[in-house]
């Protein structure tokens, strides 16, 4: 009896995110006519497209129990970078706004895993840097993207999928795959259990940490390239603010704010989804905007209070 | 037939002290060695020269009748010898397979990939093996402490271990799980497997052990079959000659009952404690590591579950039962581990003296602290402990082991605590402090103080404890006074020879 009462919690613990977003779903669908169409669903796909490309490589740092707040920053320095390659082939200029997210990444990873520095306040205090860096191209203005970056974000496969928000997916199938299928997934989750143990066992934390970040600064990269293509242009609210609304998705999305524990799908996937149908079914029942940020927190709170619980769980 | 395994006159000095004394062992294929003696007799060293921990002045190691080099934990490895510790390593959100196979995983046929069938698969082999039910895609979170053993025996089998060492595996466990324990080391032992099996208790080692091993003060005292020796004879032999120490002193006779503790019950640690503590006494908790000492304390001042029994508390109010938080908070505990929960390391010594009474320093109507009445008594206390320490403002963190120790005293005595419980008050001490706490113990209990003494060494059990509860698997099993209190008879009543009356 007792057994099956712990076996119902640690189900509902589980999976009682998955039925909360259905539920959702549901009752949007029932109260508003304009919710459950077409339309509005390439809509909530372009929407969620920039946070899902972020969160993917987000998700993989927190697994490492560290965390990276400057993401947000990357995806405009990316963006910026885009910017200054107008001019080039828009298959090049792409490749460079990925490899400068990467560089931060590496860089990123280099001061935390192999400098041992905090990667709260390391990460907090390069988002300003960064974002900073980005500003002396961009001037603090508008800028506008090459044509031919342009003209990708707006392809659609069968005229209606968004291509943008398939390439976000494929990142985090990717990412998904990498932890789940390789040793350096294993690693990841190891060292978010217990980072001394995992070194006395003989893994490499610091280059698996090290790949971690790398993989991240290449995930906000191309969030922020994303958006720079489906604008068209590159404005300086590209990535503001992101940091916050990425991780509240990846925990919301069950990843553990304490290492070694979580997915990029479903968990990370349906922790975007949902912030971002909130956001879209309200709107749709005409809600005032107003209310989206308390909902949101409300939701924010309950996965971290679940996040601790479970994790108490497991040092007991 | 030749030994398995053969360590021959093996010697490893460490500065001030000869931890191994020529010592040899051998261990057939097939077959189980009971390797005993009390802390410090050397048990762990000699383990850690087969584990390449330490390498030793003189003697060496052979298996299957060949010299091995052990200079690294590896060595081991690769020679097929397996340890399975006290303290397992795991990482609680993987797998039971993964946790196997972590450090080698087999690779897949896609690049980078883990083939995580082939690792089930494997685990599933060394799992079924040892005839145990745990799922190789379990997450280790959810076995108990039990069954992550046996995945930890299941790694060792995984891994080809042809020796495999056991270090005091019984003692986290329930009774149930000490069942299943001991059936895979028969199993092992069937397989032709060569164990050692490191244990406190005589009755595992009749149970389990072919072969018996003593050491004390780092030297071989005994060994030969088990079959052919008396629990009797090993207690002699674990405990040696006793010298005769300074003429019994005078032990205190009881005061008024103050704490009565009926039926103290929790699944699987403590089966029914009866226990009586009284005024102005040291009662001594005796017993080895898993009897529930510690469970006991813990589960009175709430910090573990109590399933059943009762507590009552005598004061000036009279007999009444009361709640395992009132007692905590009336009781002064002087935990095992002073770093880690008994003191603010980072702290002032003065900090963490007034901590446990902030209460009566406060004054005025905004109810502020007066630090000038906080250093006050934190200088008395720094003179009475004779805490060696420029001064009251020194961090807690720069003072010595025993130092540290008379300042967690001080912060308790600090609340003038009818209740006083310690636990190992003196490990990592050094002696003059060890005596200088001894000496205060002893004061508390002729003002009147009630102290409950834990210790795992038996010569401050001996020195001042005014009556001895013995527990064993979860239960008083004896009790003693007067001059029964002695090394002889303690050992004897923990180990379960009978000696000792109930």
């Amino acid at each position: 009896m007792r057994d099956d009462l712990a076996r119902a919690k640690r189900i509902g613990m589980e999976y009682g995110f998955y039925l909360l977003l259905l539920a959702i779903i549901l009752v949007f669908t029932v109260i508003s006519n304009s919710f459950l169409t077409i339309s509005n669903w390439a809509q909530i796909a372009i929407a969620s497209t920039f946070l899902l490309a972020a969160a993917a490589g987000l998700t993989l740092v927190l697994i490492n129990g560290e965390i990276d707040l400057s993401i947000g920053s990357i995806a405009y320095v990316a963006a910026t970078v885009v910017y200054l390659t107008a001019d080039v082939p828009a298959g090049v200029s792409v490749l460079a706004a990925l490899v400068a997210g990467l560089a931060i990444g590496l860089f990123n990873g280099w001061l935390v895993a192999y400098l041992g520095m905090n990667s709260l306040l390391v990460t907090l205090g390069l988002m300003i840097a960064y974002r900073g860096v980005a500003l002396v191209f961009t001037e603090g203005t508008v800028k506008q993207a090459g044509d031919g970056v342009a003209a990708l974000g707006q392809l659609k496969l069968f005229g209606i999928v968004p291509v943008i928000f398939l390439v976000a997916l494929a990142f985090l199938f990717i990412f998904q795959w990498v932890l789940r299928e390789t040793k350096l997934g294993t690693f990841w989750l190891a060292i978010g259990n217990n980072e001394d143990s995992a070194r006395k066992i003989g893994i490499p934390v610091r280059r698996a940490k090290l790949a971690a970040y790398a993989l991240c600064g290449i995930s906000a990269a191309a969030s922020g390239t994303l958006l720079a293509a489906y604008l068209g242009e590159i404005t300086t609210f590209t990535g503001r603010g992101m940091e916050f609304q990425a991780v509240a998705a990846v925990v919301i999305g069950g990843t553990s704010l304490f290492g070694g524990r979580g997915n990029v799908f479903p968990g990370t996937i349906c922790g975007v989804l949902l912030l971002i149908v909130i956001n879209n079914g309200l709107g749709t029942r005409g809600v005032s905007p107003f209310v989206y940020p308390f909902v949101a927190g409300a939701l924010i709170f309950i996965a971290i209070y679940l996040d601790s619980i479970k994790n108490r769980a497991r040092q007991a | 037939m030749t030994a398995k395994l053969k360590m021959e006159g093996v010697s490893k000095v460490f500065p001030g002290v000869k931890a191994l004394d020529n010592v040899s062992i051998d261990v057939r294929a097939g077959e189980v060695l009971g390797l005993v003696g009390v802390n410090g007799a050397g048990k762990s060293t000699l383990m850690n020269v087969l584990g390449g921990i330490y390498m030793p002045e003189e003697g060496h190691v052979a298996i299957d009748g060949r010299r091995v080099e052990l200079r690294r934990p590896a060595d081991a490895d690769s020679a097929g010898i397996a340890f399975i510790h006290q303290e397992l390593l795991y990482f609680p959100t993987l797998t039971v397979a993964e946790n196997m196979f972590i450090s080698h995983l087999p690779s897949g046929q896609v690049p980078f990939s883990v083939d995580k069938r082939a690792a089930r698969r494997r685990a599933q082999q060394a799992l079924d093996q040892l005839g145990s039910a745990i799922r190789p895609s379990a997450r280790m979170e959810m076995l108990s402490v039990g069954e992550k053993q046996v995945v930890e025996i299941a790694r060792a089998v995984a891994q080809g271990a042809d020796i495999v060492i056991f270090d005091e595996p019984s003692s986290s466990l329930s009774i149930k799980e000490k069942e299943s324990l001991f059936a895979i080391v028969r199993k092992l032992k069937a397989e032709g497997k060569a164990i050692i099996y490191i244990s406190h208790f005589l009755d595992e080692i009749e149970e389990l052990c072919d072969n018996y091993a003593v050491l004390r003060n780092g030297r071989l005292v005994g060994s030969g079959s088990v079959a052919e020796v008396t629990r009797d004879k090993i207690v002699e032999l674990i405990v040696g000659q006793v010298v005769s120490g300074p003429a019994a002193r005078q032990r205190r006779k009881s005061g008024a009952p103050r704490l009565l503790l009926k039926g103290i019950r929790r699944e699987g640690f403590l089966e029914g404690v009866d226990l009586e503590l009284n005024c102005g006494e040291v009662l001594g908790l005796w017993g080895l590591m898993g009897s529930g000492r510690t469970e006991l304390i813990r589960s009175i001042l709430g910090l573990d579950p109590l399933e059943e029994g009762s507590i009552t508390l005598n004061d000036s109010s009279g007999a009444r039962p009361i709640a395992q938080a009132e007692l905590l908070a009336r009781t002064a505990y002087v935990t095992e581990n002073r770093r880690t929960d008994g003191l603010f390391l980072e702290e002032a010594i003065w900090k963490n003296i007034s901590a446990t009474n902030l209460e009566q320093y406060v004054s005025g109507r905004m109810r502020v602290l007066d630090k000038g009445v906080e250093a006050k008594t934190a200088t008395s206390m720094i003179k009475r402990l004779t805490i060696r320490a420029p001064d009251h403002t020194t961090r807690a963190a720069n003072l010595s082991g025993g130092n540290q120790q008379k300042v967690v005293f001080a912060k308790w005595l600090n609340r003038q605590p009818e209740i006083l419980i310690l636990d190992e008050p003196t490990r990592g001490v050094d002696v003059g402090a060890k005596r200088e706490i001894g000496e205060l113990v002893e004061s508390l209990a002729d003002a009147g103080t009630s102290v409950l003494l834990v210790t795992s060494e038996i010569e401050e059990m001996v020195a001042l404890a005014d009556r001895v509860a013995v527990l064993r698997g979860g239960a008083v099993a004896a009790e003693m006074q007067g001059d029964d209190i002695n090394e002889t008879e303690l050992m004897a009543a923990a180990i379960g020879t009978g000696a000792a009356r109930a």
